[in-house]
């Protein structure tokens, strides 16, 4: 896998959530949003959320499991 | 599109394409420079005192007679000193050093109160720090944990801490109701959680609730102290430093999502996992353990957004020493969590507990994960705070310095640990488990001197002129071929 | 979302209209600072303390109310006395006093921790390391005179230990001796109350008892050191 180098705040992608997102920039290099819709789609689909909470489950229920029998 | 004026001195870093969509205040906000310079080097200064506190506590596990047999500088009495020392004189004051600086930038609006401020520098400083310094060594004290300072002193703690949630979230509430970036929930969490967890944890047990419903409660303050206000307080440092440095957005927002929530969910719910295996109800000790359990996955997802967000930044951490210890300590942050969801599992705890084992995660968690992430952000800061770069030839030194002891520090004591739990589930004489510590304890010792080294060293960055061929732009301008590192050289003023 | 009530606002122009990928309401209700003060910092304390504070404070008061034997009796005032100095001088940060409902612990120092025994201490002083041994169990196993000689020079008693000395608990005598102040005398009064309770009552429940059945004993301290 190649990681893409980084870009210049030039290059970023305008905003698309359109709000006034002054405060969802990145801090200080005012230019910066602060999540990139092209690499990392937002807000993620309904099915990819449920495979996050699925996997945290199958991953936590057990470990808790093991974690308070004695 | 109205955009915001970069500040003059970062005018020629960004000079940006406006983007859609940015709403900051047409004023550049004022950062609060000498009240960020004031705690951060009133912070430094104290650490020394409180690594020398921890150093003496050391020295006394080899040589129990060090510094003669007298009252205030007997063994439990430096302790007290070196835990709340850490805590107040040097976590708070960097914390606070930090907001000073971050706050009007993320919120667009000033603090509360300049005057305010001064107040509450020479307030903490003096009223809380060095008075409870000198009671706690003098034998008035109060033996809880994360609580030791006296009841004078936790009365004056807490009126200068309103005072700082007054100064810090006022800027917030003064603004229009909008999102807000992520740095700013974790400032907000800990502001507003805190003042009524630390009324319950160190006046309850001590006065109200005794034995074990006040160990309830004690333990609940013991992890939200951390949980709740360490550690929001450096997260908050390293979202700001990390797309600031390097001028690109963090990885996912809906993982610094998930993390900020997991965060606020689990972590109050921690607490309870001092007390494993104690009489307090079984099922409040299997939440708190399960909590403890999550909370480690939560971290896992919190840190791989951070780490992801600094993908492809290898050469900027090498040159950029500020992102460097924001990187580290998010590292050591994963680690620390991991080993923390870890042993508080039943079967871990019941043999790692009461040993050097939980000595090594705290060290991790306060002098690794914490204190990395405030210097980083306190090198990134300086620049603009003290209007002139600080010396890195001595910021890298300091780096390598306190690495290298930490490791060194938190590897030894969770050896030495495993080793103590072996021996007393051997049965073996009490007295065998503390010879065979011998050698840790000294090497834990050496260490712990190492890293108060790189913290004179830091002191010395800061406060030292560099020359021309000192400051960071030498480094990063060797590598102005990435258009990023040159961004982030945040010392281009 | 734009010129919700503050006029500095006003000086910039609505933006656009919101394009597909806009975050969802709940989203940008996460984002809020209201919501992160008042959810995050309010409700999750709240949560926090209700679960794993009140609710096991309830159970607590029940069934210490239900469990304490009739002999238990809170500290005199001598040994309240030696509490306080145990306190000051930070014991509880080498030494545990509550031994944990296991079997290595319960073999090592005898019956596990039940909560009346504690019901007379502000603050609990339970700690969380243990560099010297757990003394919860302490009352009887030691002479006086052997605990005066160990506060006053540890390795006088124990060559090997890393105990600090405490002098300052005893008075010093032209010649050459030391007697014990009040507070040493406290101390000790102290360090023989803990654990008495429950050698008078016995251990109350099952959790007294050591895995096997039988009644713990101590072996950390028989034998030469
Ligand atoms: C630096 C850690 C440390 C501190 C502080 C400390 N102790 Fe100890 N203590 C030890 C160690 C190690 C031992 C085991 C060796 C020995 O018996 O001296 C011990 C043993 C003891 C014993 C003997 C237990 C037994 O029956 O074998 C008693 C009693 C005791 N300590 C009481 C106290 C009291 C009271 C204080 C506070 C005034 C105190 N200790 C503070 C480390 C400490």
């Amino acid at each position: 896998m190649t990681i893409p180098p980084p870009r210049t705040t030039a290059e970023l992608p305008p905003d698309p959530s359109g709000g006034p997102s002054a405060d969802r920039q990145a801090p200080q290099h005012g230019a910066a949003t602060f999540y990139d819709p092209d690499r990392h789609p937002w807000p993620p689909n309904a099915a990819q959320v449920r495979l996050f909470v699925l996997a945290l489950a199958l991953l936590g229920l057990p470990l808790a499991w093991w974690a308070v029998s004695r | 599109m109205t955009v915001h004026a970069p500040p003059p001195e970062t005018a020629t870093a960004t000079t940006a394409t406006p983007v859609v969509g940015t709403h900051l205040p047409p004023e550049p906000t004022s950062v609060e420079s000498d009240l960020a310079r004031a705690h951060a080097i009133a912070g430094l200064v104290l650490l020394l005192g409180a690594a020398a506190f921890g150093i003496m506590v050391a020295t006394k596990f080899t040589a129990p007679q060090f510094l003669g047999d007298r009252a205030a500088l007997t063994w439990g009495r430096l302790r007290f000193a070196h835990t709340q020392g850490i805590l107040y004189a040097w976590l708070m004051n960097g914390f606070f050093a930090f907001a000073y600086y971050a706050v009007p930038t993320l919120s667009g609006r000033p603090v509360l109160s300049r005057a305010l401020g001064w107040w509450l520098f020479w307030i903490w400083n003096v009223g809380v720090v060095l008075l409870g310094w000198v009671m706690v060594l003098s034998g008035t004290s109060q033996s809880v944990e994360w609580g030791e300072f006296p009841i004078v002193v936790d009365v004056i703690t807490l009126g200068a801490f309103l005072g700082f949630v007054a100064q810090f979230l006022a800027p917030y509430l003064r603004r229009p109701r909008a999102g807000l970036y992520v740095a700013s929930w974790y400032y907000a969490l800990a502001l507003t959680f805190t003042p009524v967890a630390f009324v319950i944890g160190q006046f309850v047990p001590e006065y109200f609730a005794p034995g074990a419903i006040g160990a309830i409660l004690s333990g609940l303050w013991i992890h939200d102290a951390v949980g709740l206000l360490v550690t929001p307080m450096s997260l908050a440092i390293a979202y700001y430093v990390i797309p600031a440095v390097t001028g690109r957005p963090i990885f996912s927002h809906f993982m610094s999502l998930t993390g900020f929530w997991g965060l606020v969910f689990f972590y109050p719910l921690n607490g309870i996992h001092h007390y494993v295996f104690s009489p307090i109800p079984m099922h409040t000790q299997q939440i708190a353990i399960m909590a403890s359990i999550f909370m480690g996955l939560t971290v896992i997802v919190l840190v791989a957004n951070l780490l992801l967000s600094l993908r492809g930044c290898a050469r900027l951490t090498m040159s950029n020493v500020a992102l460097r210890f924001v990187w580290v300590g998010t590292v050591f942050y994963l680690l620390v969590s991991l080993q923390g969801s870890f042993q508080a599992a039943m079967p871990v705890q019941e043999q790692i507990h009461f040993t050097d084992f939980v000595i090594g995660h705290s060290h991790l968690a306060m002098a690794g994960f914490a204190t990395f992430i405030i210097i980083g952000g306190i090198l990134h800061a300086w620049p603009r705070i003290a209007g002139r770069p600080f010396h890195a030839r001595y910021a890298h030194w300091a780096f390598w310095v306190a690495t290298i002891a930490l490791v060194t520090m938190v590897g030894d004591l969770t050896i030495v640990g495993m080793q103590q739990a072996g021996m007393w589930i051997s049965g073996a004489s009490w007295i065998d488990s503390v010879v065979a510590s011998r050698s840790a304890w000294m090497i834990r010792t050496v260490s712990g001197t190492f890293l108060a080294v790189a913290f004179v060293l830091l002191l010395v960055a800061l406060l030292r002129r560099p020359g021309a061929e000192d400051t960071e732009e030498a480094p990063a301008g060797a590598v102005t071929s990435e258009p990023v590192a040159a961004r982030g050289a945040v010392v281009s003023a | 979302m734009s010129g919700e009530g503050d006029t500095d606002m006003d000086a910039v122009q609505d933006p656009p209209p919101a394009p597909p990928g806009r975050p969802s309401r709940l989203v940008r209700m996460l984002e809020r600072g209201t919501t992160v003060m008042l959810l995050g910092g309010v409700g999750s304390l709240v949560l926090s303390f209700l679960a794993l504070g009140v609710v096991p404070t309830i159970e607590l008061t029940h069934q210490m109310n239900q469990s304490t034997p009739a002999s238990w009796k809170p500290m005199n005032a001598e040994e309240q006395l030696g509490f306080t100095v145990y306190k000051r001088e930070g014991c509880a940060y080498c030494h545990t006093t509550f031994v944990r409902d296991i079997p290595s612990d319960v073999a090592r120092f005898g019956p596990a921790g039940e909560a009346w025994e504690y019901r007379d201490q502000y603050p609990q002083q339970w700690g969380t390391r243990r560099v010297g041994p757990d003394l919860s169990r302490e009352s009887g196993l030691r002479s006086d005179a052997w605990h005066y000689a160990h506060l006053y020079d540890p390795r006088s008693t124990v060559p090997q230990s890393v105990m600090p000395a405490y002098p300052w608990l005893f008075q010093q005598q032209p010649g050459g001796g030391a007697v014990p102040t009040e507070e040493a005398r406290g101390l000790v009064a102290y360090l023989n109350y803990l654990g008495r309770a429950i050698q008078v009552s016995g251990a109350q429940t099952e959790r007294g008892r050591a895995v096997d059945g039988s009644t713990a004993t101590r072996n950390h301290d028989v034998g030469p050191r």
